[in-house]
Order: C-alpha cells, then sequence, then structure tokens
C-alpha cells in the first residue's frame, strides 16, 4: 500500500529538521568555548627508597593539563608540592611551594633542573629528567624513604 | 560493663567534634577555546567544600599553570588561595561576590584568568589580542 504524505505533512518534516539544525547550530556555539566533563581525577602514587645518590623514575606526567604533584620524605619528613604542564616536545613548567614555604617556578626543556624539595634538609628534590620527564633524586649520603603522588 | 561504658562515652566524645568519611574525589575538566577577550562558559564549583582548581594555558609560548584552593559558600561568594602561574609568580587570594574579580592566572603572559562571574560561579577570561586554548580542572 502506498503512503501518501500530504504537502503539509513533508513542509512541517523539513521544518522541523530546520528547527532541529538551528537548535544544534547554536548548541554548539555557546558551548564550543568551554567544555566541561566531569570525572573521577586520575592518580599515580609512587613511593621510594633511595641510596645515596639514587634516583626515582623517570616519571612522565599527563600532557597538556595541570598536573598536582604532592612529595613528601619520610625519613626527613616533609611535605611539598607543586602544579605541573608538560608540554610536548616543549618542556615543563610549574610552580608551587618548597618544603619550606618557598615558592618554586620554572620553565625548562633540559635535564638537572631544580622543581622542588620535599625533605626537611633539602636534599630530596623533584627535579627534570628530560624535555618529558621528571625524577625524584637523593642528595643525602644516606638512605631517603618517602613517596609521590600525582593528581591530574 | 561499667568500664565498656565508660570507654564508649569517652570515644564518642573525642570523636563526636570531627568525622572522617573515605570517599573517590570528584573532578570537573573544563577545556577551553577563547576567542580575544571572549569568556568560558560558567562554572559552578560545588559548595561548602575546599575544591583544588588547577588551570593552564596550552598556547604556544605562553604556556604555564596556576592553582588555587576554593571555597563556595552559596549566595554569598566565592573565597580562595593559592598562587598565580609561572613569571612573575605570587600568592592570590580573596572573598568575594563581585563579579569579574581576578582569581588565577593561568598563562605565562597573565592575560588568561580565571574570574569570579556571580556570588555562585566562576568562569575563565582572555584578556589577549588572540585566541587562547587551556583547561581547568577542579578536584573536590
Amino acid at each position: 500500500m502506498k503512503t501518501l504524505i500530504m504537502p503539509f505533512q513533508k513542509s512541517s518534516r523539513w521544518a522541523a529538521i530546520l528547527l532541529a539544525a538551528v537548535v544544534a547550530i547554536i548548541t554548539s556555539a555557546v558551548v564550543a568555548n568551554a567544555t566541561q566533563t566531569i570525572t573521577t581525577p586520575n592518580a599515580a602514587f609512587f613511593s621510594y627508597s633511595l641510596l645515596p645518590g639514587a634516583d626515582l623514575g623517570p616519571i612522565t606526567p599527563a600532557s597538556s593539563r595541570s598536573v598536582l604533584i604532592l612529595g613528601c620524605s619520610t625519613t626527613n619528613q616533609a611535605v611539598a608540592q607543586v602544579t605541573l604542564q608538560r608540554m610536548p616536545g616543549f618542556g615543563l613548567v610549574w610552580v608551587g611551594l618548597e618544603q619550606n614555604g618557598a615558592v618554586t617556578r620554572g620553565l625548562s626543556a633540559q635535564a638537572g633542573t631544580h622543581i622542588v624539595s620535599i625533605d626537611s634538609s633539602n636534599e630530596v628534590n623533584i627535579v627534570t629528567a628530560s624535555i618529558d620527564t621528571i625524577i625524584v633524586h637523593n642528595s643525602q649520603n644516606r638512605t631517603m624513604a618517602g613517596n609521590l603522588t600525582l593528581i591530574w | 560493663m561499667l568500664l565498656a561504658t565508660v570507654v564508649a562515652v569517652i570515644t564518642s566524645a573525642v570523636v563526636a567534634n570531627a568525622t572522617q568519611t573515605i570517599t573517590t574525589p570528584n573532578a570537573a575538566f573544563i577545556s577551553f577555546n577563547l576567542a580575544a577577550s571572549a569568556n568560558s562558559a560558567v562554572i559552578t564549583p560545588v559548595t561548602n567544600k575546599s575544591v583544588l582548581v588547577m588551570g593552564c594555558g596550552t598556547t604556544s609560548p605562553v604556556q604555564a599553570v596556576g592553582q588555587v584552593s576554593l571555597l563556595h559558600i552559596p549566595s554569598s561568594g566565592i573565597q580562595w588561595a593559592g598562587y598565580e602561574s609561572f613569571g612573575p609568580v605570587a600568592f592570590t587570594g580573596n572573598s568575594t561576590s563581585t563579579a569579574g574579580t581576578h582569581i588565577v592566572y593561568i598563562d605565562s603572559s597573565h592575560l588568561v584568568d580565571i574570574r569570579v562571574a556571580s556570588a555562585d560561579t566562576i568562569l575563565i577570561h582572555n584578556s589577549s589580542p588572540f585566541v587562547r586554548t587551556g583547561n581547568v580542572t577542579l578536584v573536590w
């Protein structure tokens, strides 16, 4: 059986499609400049027990977003934190607080740049390891333990 | 029995002023791509809780990060403490309901910032004459 479509029904359908398209375009235009997603945050936990002169890592933080790094020493007890962005092919940029409350900030694309000290003697440090990675380095003359948490 | 009762009463007295609940934290991830002088959509942080707000600009060569801990006091205002993005770095803190108040810079040229949008909301503003991209993460 052939279905007959009246001219009015046809134009009504086209009007509905047109309206839907307009709504979609307006919605896109409104939300295009800020997209929000609710998620469970990610965390990476590293515990360390480092001999004198030893390193933990390298660790590669998530790229092109803010990563909170909390570090502590359980030997020479202290805590410190920085917020860091890894910029692929460009380096690492950060701002935060040393274990003694001083501000630490930097932008580096090379290995060996100090980021933050996480023990009370300033001998256990998070430092850049490359353009994309960080390490925890123990400059103390004894074994130092603690842990590192990255949240993003 | 009496001893057990005494212990229970003392324990209750000690813990009554601080109740701990272990939960999985929440995060809101907001990416932005803002034309010159544009604002993002408004963001409403959760109320009466500490919210970590981390933002970064990803447009080269002015990439940076900044962060604040923020408290949304319903219908009353936004309060925060934290530090501005790289170069020059400074502490930032205030409590206000006034729209347009600067909260924290998240690019190294200090032209992209998170601002108060109302007593209950914040937004991202691009003051530069160029398109700026990046993202903001709220954790609570």
